[in-house]
């Protein structure tokens, strides 16, 4: 579904990813972990059209996204729950799920608002409070709700669980697994490495803009030594 | 009733400002640029609204005209102003802002002379008693015009769709691109409405003061300045309270403090004053 091919990517003339290659097939929850300053967020946010592809292609169900500008990436089906959420934060729930719909048919918000508050039913006591006023955990599922009312192919969503409490993160990761079920493809990006093994397919691990391993899930949970070797934190 | 009176009057002066400020910080809180120029759009409705009024008869078309003319040149002076120099640094658009400002300016002197427009027959100037004061049909107009048009800019940003996708470009561009809106839509949007205001505060500073002039739109561009700055940059609520506050302490100013000060003198001293005790505006969004 989603391929980068040798992508190195970066701000001005400074390159923060380099020639990174990844398939993310589809129907797959693909988890994409590193230390701070990897280059996650960055690749993430180029595959969004928000930072400068250098060299190398990025191809979403066969087709280059250069020629997509970023407004027009969500038609294709690429949507972002972003670092930080980046929530509308003085517009309503109701409003930010709106502007999260913002691609199709104004018919379609009804449906589509639903079946947020069925994945997130927090949301639906939240409907008329500011985004900004609503707790982290609220905002995370906020920001994944916005992302998903244009009916995404690919979600991808970045740290999910940075500064959530447990409790919090069990439902998001419950979600997840639901969203999956459906046929949604996920790209995850995640520090909390034990979380993202648990439901990721795939793994992909960053370090300094550069892949340094690649493999199932499986194989990630087996070698203990990955996590310590490259995100130097230990679990 | 005497305070009554200043009050209408406060809000009838107010109800300008805050038409004018307004413009100001949309265009600030989309952009980061302070769009002195915005002043130049408001005298340009001034002149607009006396020569349709003069040509056709009808105040009442030459404000819907002057209205849409001067939205449509707004639009225009995003495009070819500040659309190229929205890269550089924010002092960049500033500058050729100001330059663009004196240069309506002297467009004006040169095309309609230095001693301005007068309405050859003023309409709406008929008193009336409101309430147990005098005023005049205009002043009437201006407010009942001023609530009508900000409380249409309010319901449009509330209800509808592109309102809605507009809010969202000024909190972040990048997450309302992403989610589809198209964002230079919502710039020429923001400044069509914003200029349109401008021209309506114009025209009806044309009727109440029968007379436009060239440098009508200098102390108006300062004042609004401030007024932005009071009301906390980019804060369209903050910036609508500050208008009515300036107002009102120009028309209680003037008459006590008339012998000290004049009204614009009184203007900006309320205003150094509060920005002393609040250097970040009254409603800074922090």
């Amino acid at each position: 579904m989603l391929r980068l091919e040798e992508m190195s990517c970066g701000y001005g003339s400074l390159s923060v990813v380099n020639e990174l290659s990844v398939f993310v097939p589809e129907g797959v929850v693909f988890a994409m972990i590193g230390a701070n300053g990897a280059g996650k967020s960055s690749t993430i946010m180029s595959i969004a059209g928000h930072v400068e592809v250098k060299s190398g292609r990025i191809l979403f169900e066969g087709q280059n996204l250069a020629a997509v500008p970023a407004r027009d990436r969500v038609k294709l089906g690429i949507t972002v729950a972003p670092e930080g959420r980046r929530l509308f934060s003085d517009m309503t729930v109701e409003e930010n799920l709106a502007v999260g719909c913002y691609s199709l048919p104004t018919t379609q918000f009804k449906d589509n608002k639903e079946k947020v508050f069925q994945l997130f039913p927090r949301l639906a006591e939240r409907v008329s409070q500011q985004a900004g006023s609503l707790s982290g955990g609220e905002q995370q599922m906020l920001a994944i709700g916005r992302a998903l009312m244009p009916n995404p192919k690919l979600l991808i969503i970045d740290e999910l669980s940075l500064g959530l409490m447990p409790k919090v993160i069990d439902l998001c990761y419950l979600a997840i697994e639901k969203l999956k079920k459906d046929g949604v493809t996920i790209l995850l990006v995640e520090q909390n490495t034990a979380r993202a093994f648990e439901v990721a397919d795939q793994v992909c691990v960053l370090e300094s803009g550069v892949d340094v391993w690649q493999g199932s899930a499986e194989d990630a949970k087996k070698d203990k030594g990955l996590v310590e070797a490259y995100l130097g934190l230990k679990k | 009733m005497f305070i009554f009176e200043l009050l209408v009057q406060g809000l009838i002066q107010g109800g300008i400002y805050a038409l004018i400020a307004i413009g100001l910080t949309l265009v600030y809180g989309l952009l980061r640029i302070l769009h002195v120029a915005h002043a130049g759009l408001y005298a340009l409705g001034g002149y607009c609204a006396i020569l349709i009024t003069n040509a056709s008869g009808s105040f009442g078309l030459a404000l819907t005209c002057s209205m849409i003319i001067v939205g449509i040149i707004g639009m225009v002076v995003y495009r070819i102003f500040y659309q190229p120099l929205l890269d550089k640094a924010p002092f960049v658009a500033l500058i050729a802002s100001i330059g663009l400002f004196i240069a309506m300016e002297e467009i004006f002197r040169i095309i309609f002379g230095a001693y301005g427009l007068t309405f050859s027959a003023p309409p709406l100037q008929d008193t009336v008693v409101f309430l147990g004061i005098y005023l005049r049909q205009c002043e009437i107009a201006s407010i009942v015009l001023a609530i009508g048009l900000i409380a249409g800019l309010s319901l449009f940003t509330k209800y509808s769709r592109i309102g809605i996708a507009w809010r969202a470009t000024v909190t972040d561009p990048e997450m309302a691109e992403s989610f589809g809106v198209d964002v230079i839509k919502v710039r020429y949007l923001n400044f069509f409405i914003g200029s349109m205001m401008a021209a309506a505060a114009g025209s009806m500073v044309a009727l109440l003061n029968n007379l436009v002039e060239p440098t009508m739109g200098s102390v108006p561009s300062y004042k609004a300045l401030a007024i932005i700055v009071l009301g906390g940059l980019g804060n369209v609520r903050g910036t609508l309270i500050a208008s009515l506050a300036i107002g009102i302490a120009e028309a209680v100013g003037t008459i006590y403090l008339g012998n000290i000060l004049d009204r614009d003198s009184i203007a900006f001293a309320f205003l150094i004053v509060v920005l002393m005790l609040k250097p970040q505006g009254l409603f800074s969004k922090g």
